[in-house]
């Protein structure tokens, strides 16, 4: 599996751009060049120099930085919601299939309800409710996304459920919590990693709209929703402003998409083999 | 048959009164007040005594359960009570706002029926061809574009260089073609992904080398057999999209200055009116449940093939 | 008997893992004969019979070697020409009657599809041709089986249509790929019954195949392949009964076997 990933140009572009953004995002003390949330009026709007590559912005800070910090947020936000949304999908996933008609009738209904309800909706009243924070975004987010999830994981469990060596397992005595721990996770596990990387692309988007929408961040954290939000008020006089964050969010959430897609490819062309 | 559809509706119904309950819920216990918002408008030192005042006179001073089946009284009156945050009443700001964001989705689906089809034939029939990389490229960068952002670029190119349109709408028919395009972007890219993979599983099937084999020629394969049979996943995945696009254009409308139904909603959140946010809720989960559901029934209606597979199940 | 088709020095080689699945092969057919060829799974028989149908990607396949209908290297032949021949003169029948067809459309309007492009019979004569051919090929109940969707029909039945595809183009040779191997044993011995009775009426028939009860009851000549070779070349009934290769021995000894065992 390893090296067929390596093998696959995609996969290997899209690894590349994550694990460069994850890096920027572990370094950014190191990488960037100013103190992101230093203020200098005097430097309001000041051209690229040296000493900030991309100039800086209303205030005086320097774009670049803020650009560098970005990644931190980013993936501060997404990877713990992955994790949380993971958790929950795999377990609520393998319990509807597992458990009964009926705990499988009342995940199916309240998925369904979850899934009608407007995400945005939801996070905007939740984060008004509990306030702003990193913690209240990802109750938001996961809150948002975790019945998708869940119907991901039932849906390739199901399919997994109906093979033979699950039922092989079944006939020769084992039990059901070891039916779904040491045979259905694992082989939904391939199919979860491409979930679990497009998941996150996901994830980045909705961070950066609700950080557009001012929701959950305090002001002037340097993260890349909120900085769209702050440059779309100059859009007369600095459009340019608008470009980089947009773009930083388009490079990591692509790179994410990348990687799962490629996964993905793999691991349907295994499938063909057979 | 009967049977199923009957579970069908019974389902909407439970689904529709659980997405109200929690959406009810959510703003009943979002820690604001309505009237204490109200009554600072009129004076910002409003006493306690002027809130609960405009709490009975509002309506808002029973437990929640009795607002909430006083809410629900509203779908058989028409009546919902004024909104908090526009003071018009709410059915009469729905009925203005609802066609606005109808109008925006139905013209960025538009745009993509038109692109994608031909697109997605175009990159089956020239599998690993140049036009297939470029699209495929494009296509995966174009799933992840925040479409807020291409919003804006889409205003900077089109608005602030070309001068074609102006960054504040108009009033005019045409200040929906970007947003509906901007709008269409992420859409047109995963549809045009997901149609070529089916396409090119369908050309990859038995049918498909049976029909060379009796010497059809190869475009007529591909646009009356193989396109035919990719019909079923594209109408389910269409319907999919314009519920899920109702329900978060929000951020479009806020990017395009568009009153839609998106921004009534929000507007309506952070003025905590449980009642219209309750009410646009509903509204926004019937369409999306009921554009998932038509997709099925169009599916059964026009392609009474796909049976078996669903009966198979 | 004049000679109908004849395949020489055929190779064909998968592109991406340069491996060769058929070798050199040649072969011919008689107007009005038929030929078998039988070999174990992964023989090159399949991939044979498609490149005889000019199935083959020529992006993953290459192809060298000549085979020559009526004297015309349909190898070299046109998109134009060949869809002359392919489905006219000469008709296919695939592996699996289930799969066949395209589900999402009636099988009548499949029939006239390939009537339109095949037949000079004027479009309204069309659906008689069909519904005779329909009949012909055993299917009593025409009217229906022609305004039904494919999933709606059984196997057995199915196969019968793509005979009556085959009788409908009145076509000069029928390519058969492995026809019983998705068949129960009844609808076997009617397909089998109904290639006999093609060639007798002046089809040539060339089966591919690994079953051994087909291969007698269609009789002929038989080519035995492995490894993308042949091995063997003869009558039907002179290399089952009098096998020189110790390959065909091997095979012949594993049908008795498996046959003991059933019995």
């Amino acid at each position: 599996m390893a090296i067929r990933i390596l093998k696959n140009p995609q996969a290997v572009i899209g690894l590349v751009i994550t694990l460069f953004v994850l890096s920027v995002a572990v370094f950014a003390p190191i990488l960037a060049p100013n103190d992101p949330e230093q203020v200098n009026i005097m430097l309001k709007f000041g051209s690229p120099s040296e000493q900030y590559p991309f100039g800086n912005d209303a205030l005086g800070r320097c774009i670049f930085s803020r650009l560098i910090y970005g990644a931190r947020y980013s993936m501060a936000v997404s990877l713990p919601i992955l994790i949380i949304l993971s958790a929950i999908g795999l377990f609520l996933g393998t319990l509807s299939v597992c458990g009964g008609k009926r705990i499988n009738a009342i995940l199916d209904y309240i998925c369904n309800t979850f899934i009608a309800l407007p995400q945005l909706m939801v996070g905007i009243a939740l984060i008004g409710m509990l306030g702003s924070g990193f913690v209240n975004i990802v109750i938001a987010i996961v809150i948002g996304m975790w019945a998708w999830f869940t119907k991901m994981v039932r849906a390739y469990s199901q399919v997994e459920m109906g093979k033979d060596y699950i039922l092989a397992a079944r006939i020769s005595g084992c039990g059901k919590m070891k039916l779904v721990f040491k045979h259905l996770i694992p082989n939904i596990l391939p199919q979860f990693l491409v979930f679990f990387s497009t998941g996150i692309a996901t994830s980045i988007l909705m961070v950066s709209i609700f950080a557009f929408l001012g929701l959950g961040l305090p002001a002037g954290t340097p993260e890349w929703g909120a900085m769209l939000k702050d440059a779309s008020t100059h859009i007369y006089n600095h459009p340019e402003m608008l470009v980089y964050p947009g773009v930083c969010i388009l490079v990591t959430s692509a790179g994410f998409v990348l990687f799962g897609e490629a996964v993905r490819d793999i691991l349907m062309s295994g499938e063909d083999a057979l | 048959m009967k049977h199923s559809i009957r579970n069908r509706i019974i389902k909407f119904f439970l689904i529709i009164i659980g997405v109200s309950l929690l959406s009810f819920l959510l703003i009943a216990f979002s820690g604001k007040d309505p009237a204490e918002i109200i009554a600072r408008r009129g004076d910002a030192n409003a006493t306690p005594e002027m809130i609960e005042q405009v709490r009975i006179e509002m309506g808002l001073d029973g437990n929640f359960f009795e607002r909430y089946i006083n809410w629900t009284k509203g779908f058989f009156t028409g009546d919902f009570g004024s909104s908090i945050a526009t003071y018009h009443p709410i059915s009469k700001d729905i009925a203005q706002f609802f066609p606005v964001t109808l109008t925006m989705v139905g013209l960025a689906l538009l745009w993509t029926a038109l692109l994608s089809v031909p697109i997605a034939l175009l990159c089956a029939k020239y599998k690993n061809g140049i036009f297939d990389h470029i699209t495929r490229g494009v296509t995966i960068f174009g799933i992840c574009i925040p479409t807020f952002w291409l919003g804006y670029m889409g205003l900077v190119i089109f608005a602030l260089r070309m001068k074609w349109c102006t960054v504040v709408p108009t009033g005019k028919f045409s200040d929906y073609i970007l947003p509906s395009a901007v709008l269409a972007v992420p859409v047109i890219c995963g549809v045009v992904r997901m149609l070529r993979a089916t396409l090119l599983t369908e050309l990859a099937s038995d049918y498909v080398r049976y029909a060379k084999a009796r010497g059809l020629s190869a475009k007529r394969i591909l646009v009356r057999h193989v396109l035919r049979n990719a019909m079923p996943p594209i109408i389910t995945v269409f319907c999919q999209y314009f519920g899920s696009l109702i329900a978060s254009s929000a951020v479009m409308e806020g990017v395009f200055s568009i009153n839609g139904i998106g921004s009534y909603m929000i507007q309506s959140v952070i003025a905590a009116d449980s009642v219209a946010t309750a009410t646009c809720v509903v509204i926004v989960a019937v369409v999306f449940i009921s554009a998932n559901t038509l997709g099925d029934i169009i599916n059964r209606l026009i392609c009474p093939w796909i049976v078996r597979e669903s009966n198979g199940n | 008997m004049s000679e109908l088709i004849r395949v020489k020095q055929l190779e064909i080689l998968i592109k991406q893992a340069k491996q060769t699945v058929v070798k050199r092969i040649d072969f011919s057919v008689d107007e009005g004969s038929s030929l078998v060829i039988l070999g174990q799974s992964g023989c090159g028989k399949t991939m044979t019979c498609h490149c005889l149908m000019g199935l083959l990607d020529p992006k993953k396949y290459a192809v060298s070697g000549e085979i020559l209908y009526n004297g015309k290297n349909l190898i070299e032949a046109s998109a134009k020409e060949k869809r002359m021949i392919y489905g006219k003169e000469i008709a296919f029948i695939p592996q699996n009657p289930m799969t066949a067809f395209d589900p999402s459309m009636k099988i009548g309007k499949q029939m006239l599809e390939t009537l339109a492009l095949h037949s000079e019979a004027a479009r309204d004569e069309r659906k008689s041709i069909a519904l005779k051919a329909l009949s012909e090929a055993g299917l009593a109940d025409k009217e229906r089986v022609f305004h039904s969707f494919p999933h709606e029909l059984s196997g057995g039945m199915l196969q019968r249509v793509l005979i009556a595809m085959v009788l409908m183009v009145d076509a000069k040779l029928v390519v058969a790929d492995e026809p019983t191997t998705a068949l129960d044993v009844v609808h076997r011995n009617a397909t089998m019954e109904a290639f006999v009775k093609m060639r007798e009426a002046g089809t040539a028939v060339l089966m591919i195949t690994h079953d051994f009860a087909a291969a007698l009851q269609l009789g002929g000549n038989m080519i035995i392949m492995n490894e993308g070779s042949i091995v063997e070349t003869g009558s039907v009934r002179q290399l089952l009964s009098n096998p020189r290769h110790s390959y065909t021995r091997q095979l012949i000894d594993a049908a008795m076997l498996t046959s003991n065992i059933g019995r």
